[in-house]
């Protein structure tokens, strides 16, 4: 029997020219507000100078194998779904936001504010018979408005994020499904971040992991990370 | 300071602890002799349920999204405290309920002992429930420990406040329970654990350590101050010369209480906060 997908995630640091691409393309893919970033990163400069050193490290979920957001969720609104991403299913979230608190990566968001619906309630004109008002262009140029993502809301997948939920990184199941990659690894302008099956030994990230001796985040929690960073400039680990 | 769990549950765990500290000097107390306690028992199962649901209420308003907490009872996850938890804290209020209206309306001599049993089983677990709750998440300062700091807590917090609503058996109940012994071996376990919480944030790991730290620069007034001293050592102090016969038990007892349950408040509520400013 032909082993289960299980995704993961390489981050290529050699190649991450630390452009924030990856960050955009999730918050353009998933919708998500100032103040919620889904993808993200850390950097620090540290050593005392000459020897200085400049690290950036992007950070999303790391979709853990024994990830304590689900052991804590009450109503396994955060789950493990059938290629191994953790996914949260905000129908059944009640917001206790335990999963932000047990999550060591701080990668979980709790959303506080209703979605973001400027678009289609504003009817404020900037100048008055002069200037469109923003509801007036969404509905002349039928566009959706920002928070609402078609491909998102599509297949069952909720397009408008609820408010009083938590939400977090979903490695785009929803372009997975479809056989694409995840948004920040499309963005990238260096390649640096590879999608694939952990299980597939013919698949890219399985020979990568297999050439570059990688590393995760927090590896002291025994979460088992399924994001792995590897070539990493830093000397500190 | 924000933080993803504010006061409410620091309430929700205070009156919770409340309820399970009533009922099980209630349910010692129906085993000790339901007739003469009958009036102690009823208003030791009335507290009770009243106690949990108003906490839970208050941790209703809480959730980012309160009316899925009916999900909670379909979509189970064994792995989450949480989870267990509404079970044990919905069954404990539904024979405490129904304790109670069979207190009040047959008399607490009429009640079942195996329900009362029951009951005192399921008040234990919720007691314990508590401190997993904050332990299941498994970040310091929310280790081992906490379960058994607030479950003591809990007792002394609840048996105070009923002791206190039945001032005229008091005297009764301290020759026969001896009770300026017993709470002085509670408060002394509670001491014990709540240093031993401490000690071991102290010196155990770098997070721990720097749990310890957060303790003491940010809580240490409410700690030392209250939780230690007001809610611990001033009422093993009294609750000592009640039992050298310096005192008299009833002169000391209701400054004693008050210090107690003011500190159990004062210590779950330190405890919620400085997981969250870690």
């Amino acid at each position: 029997m032909a082993n289960k997908v299980k995704c993961g995630m390489i981050i290529d640091l050699h190649r991450c020219v630390g452009c924030g691409g990856c960050d955009l393309a999730c918050k353009s893919e998933n919708n998500t507000p100032v103040g919620i970033d889904w993808a993200s990163h850390k950097v620090e400069t540290y050593g005392v100078f000459p020897d200085t050193k400049y690290e950036h490290v992007p950070t999303l979920c790391n979709h853990c194998e024994d990830a304590p957001c689900i052991r804590v969720c009450p109503t396994k609104a955060m789950h493990k779904d059938n290629k191994g991403m953790v996914i949260h299913d905000p129908s059944i979230c009640i917001g206790c936001k335990s999963c932000i608190l047990a999550d060591p990566y701080k990668v979980i968001s709790y959303n506080q504010q209703s979605a973001f619906l400027d678009y289609v309630t504003d009817d404020s004109r900037i100048v008055k018979g002069g200037t469109f008002s923003k509801k007036e262009l969404s509905e002349a140029s039928n566009a959706p408005f920002p928070n609402f993502n078609v491909d998102r809301g599509a297949d069952g997948y909720e397009a408008v994020r609820k408010k009083g939920t938590v939400e977090k990184c979903s490695f785009c199941d929803h372009r997975v499904a479809d056989g694409l990659a995840p948004a920040c690894v499309v963005a990238c302008p260096a390649d640096a971040r590879i999608f694939g099956d952990l299980n597939d030994p013919k698949s890219e990230i399985v020979k990568l992991l297999k050439t570059y001796k990688p590393t995760v985040l927090l590896p002291e929690k025994g979460t088992k990370p399924k994001v792995f960073y590897i070539r990493s400039f830093s000397n500190k680990s | 300071m924000s933080v993803l769990w504010d006061i409410r549950v620091s309430l929700d765990l205070f009156l919770g602890g409340i309820g399970i500290g009533a009922f099980l000097l209630g349910a010692l107390l129906y085993y000790v002799d339901s007739e003469a306690y009958g009036s102690f028992i009823k208003k030791a199962f009335l507290i009770a349920p009243i106690a949990v649901i108003a906490g839970l209420l208050l941790l209703m308003t809480e959730l980012g999204r309160p009316f899925n907490v009916i999900k909670t009872l379909y979509e189970v996850n064994p792995t989450s405290f949480m989870s267990l938890g509404i079970f044990l804290q919905s069954g404990f209020i539904l024979v405490a309920l129904v304790l109670a209206f069979l207190a009040v309306t047959k008399g607490a001599e009429t009640l079942s002992g195996p329900v009362v049993y029951f009951g005192a089983v399921l008040a234990g677990l919720v007691g314990l429930y508590h401190g997993f709750l904050l332990t299941g998440i498994s970040i310091e300062p929310w280790n081992n420990a906490i379960p058994v700091v607030f479950f003591v807590s809990s007792l002394l917090a609840g048996a105070s406040l009923l002791l206190c609503l039945n001032l005229g058996q008091l005297d009764d109940l301290a020759t026969k329970l001896k009770l300026p012994l017993v709470m002085n071996l509670i408060l002394t376990l509670e001491l014990a654990a709540v240093l031993a919480w401490a000690y071991n944030l102290a010196l155990t790991s770098d997070s721990s350590k720097h749990a310890y730290e957060v303790l003491m620069q940010s809580f240490g007034m409410q700690f030392w101050g209250i939780s230690i001293l007001l809610g611990l050592v001033v009422p093993l102090g009294l609750f000592t010369l009640a039992l050298f016969k310096k005192a008299s038990f009833k002169s000391v007892f209701v400054p004693a209480s008050v210090a107690m349950i003011a500190g159990s408040f004062f210590l779950k509520n330190l405890v919620v906060y400085l997981g969250q400013s870690i």
